[in-house]
């Protein structure tokens, strides 16, 4: 029987069959608890699985390699600097100070992405067409944005394999921009986000 | 999550699961799950306001809530989210001027859920799409303080990849239990902008309180 292939590719939701994301998402979500319960010897019973928050989790938006200006707080939408990431990956997440190092007792996984643009009054144009996710120094994924511009009413794609960030690991998320340079500082904002989970003993942010 | 086994009695056994508090957009669900998930928080919220009311559940209704009246929703403008405190059972209102991150919605006073009255929220909406000008985002997270303990912290930020049904929901809705502090806080990132955003749940409480079908 040949070996599977590892598959990293996007894939619009709109294109999956009935009860496809939540079979890929509650699986992810069952490896995920399962190697945390592992590594920190624990039953699955103490640990929790919450949504990501941009900043606190992931330092969402902290390089300005990639951003006009650093973020400072839980959002997702940042305005894209194009003369830096027009045709190349630039750094999103800031890597001073060991930033991107995921925080003890806590593993992301990440799934899918999402793009907030068409719920604003004026839809604005996309900022950008690729995403790099490389944890440990290795790029695990390379995902291409463009997949879902094809669906509007429905801009989010899942991937049938997570990115896993396990606890202490060095990550970093890259922005690439390839659509223009307009050399002037009136970037626009990406409205881009990660689709993922935290999980994460009880007591350490939530006690539900 | 995982597949459920049979004990040696021929009881159904469920296996030990984290607990899911995670909002998921209802397009990511498959068939039925979203009446799956409310009629299991109805259940759950049913006989736990039966055992601690000691009521048959045939004394109790299931109503939805009314924003002001059950959660006093928008009424801290002091250092909450609201710009000015709602005094109506209304879930739309105009976010602080100045004010930004996590903001109370209750204000201090009014923080303890009524005597016999239970609630559960497993979801949230947001009306922005249905409005003749669609203005921008003004939260990201939402957290849920019950009892002096997080329950849960939302990003509602992943229901407007769906232009036209911004809905999500929650496999383990929050309860707030009778005569228990709670608090909800709504992460402000755009200020002095309506905030169409509303939660979805459910009031238990005895016949008659406040209905009397």
């Amino acid at each position: 029987m040949a070996t599977l292939a590892r598959q990293t590719q996007l894939i619009p939701v709109a294109e999956l069959a009935p009860g496809a994301v939540a079979a890929i998402r509650n699986n992810i979500i069952e490896q995920v608890v399962s190697i945390a319960a592992s590594e920190l010897g624990r039953p699955v019973t103490d640990l929790v699985v919450r949504d990501l928050r941009p900043y606190t989790d992931l330092k969402w938006g902290t390089n300005t390699d990639a951003v006009q200006a650093a973020l400072t707080t839980d959002t997702w939408i940042c305005q894209s600097d194009d003369a830096k990431n027009y045709n190349a990956f630039c750094n999103a997440i800031s890597d001073s100070s060991s930033a991107n190092v995921m925080a003890d007792s806590r593993w992301i996984a990440i799934y899918g992405i999402k793009d907030l643009r068409m719920c604003l009054a004026t839809a604005i144009a996309r900022a950008l067409t690729f995403l790099r996710i490389n944890v440990g120094g290795n790029d695990r994924v390379i995902w291409d944005l463009s997949v879902i511009q094809s669906y509007p009413e429905a801009m989010a794609a899942i991937c049938p394999s997570a990115v896993l960030i396990p606890q202490n690991v060095e990550y970093m998320i890259d922005f690439y921009g390839g659509l223009s340079n307009d050399g002037s500082s009136t970037d626009v904002n990406s409205y881009i986000m990660v689709e993922g989970v935290v999980v994460e003993p009880k007591g350490k942010v939530l006690s539900p | 999550m995982a597949v459920t086994s049979v004990s040696e009695n021929g009881a159904v056994v469920a296996p030990p699961s984290p607990i899911l508090t995670n909002l998921i957009p209802v397009q990511e669900l498959a068939p039925g799950q979203i009446a799956a998930i409310k009629n299991e928080a109805i259940k759950a919220l049913l006989a736990m306001a039966s055992a601690q009311l000691q009521m048959s559940v045939d004394n109790l209704v299931v109503r939805d809530i009314m924003p002001y009246t059950d959660l006093k929703w928008g009424t801290d403008a002091t250092t909450g989210l609201a710009k000015a405190a709602l005094t109506t059972d209304i879930w739309y209102l105009q976010t602080d001027d100045s004010l930004t991150g996590y903001l109370p919605l209750v204000t201090s006073a009014s923080t303890v859920m009524g005597d016999q009255k239970f609630c559960a929220i497993w979801g949230l909406r947001d009306a922005r799409g249905a409005e003749a000008t669609v203005v921008a985002q003004t939260t990201s997270l939402w957290k849920f303080d019950i009892g002096h303990s997080i329950k849960a912290i939302w990003d509602v930020s992943k229901l407007y990849a769906y232009r036209y049904n911004a809905y999500g929901i929650c496999p383990s809705p929050v309860i707030i239990p009778q005569n228990v502090y709670y608090q909800i806080y709504g992460y402000s990132i755009l200020v002095n902008v309506m905030s169409w955003l509303m939660l979805d749940g459910c009031i238990v409480e005895p016949r008659g309180k406040q209905v009397s079908p």
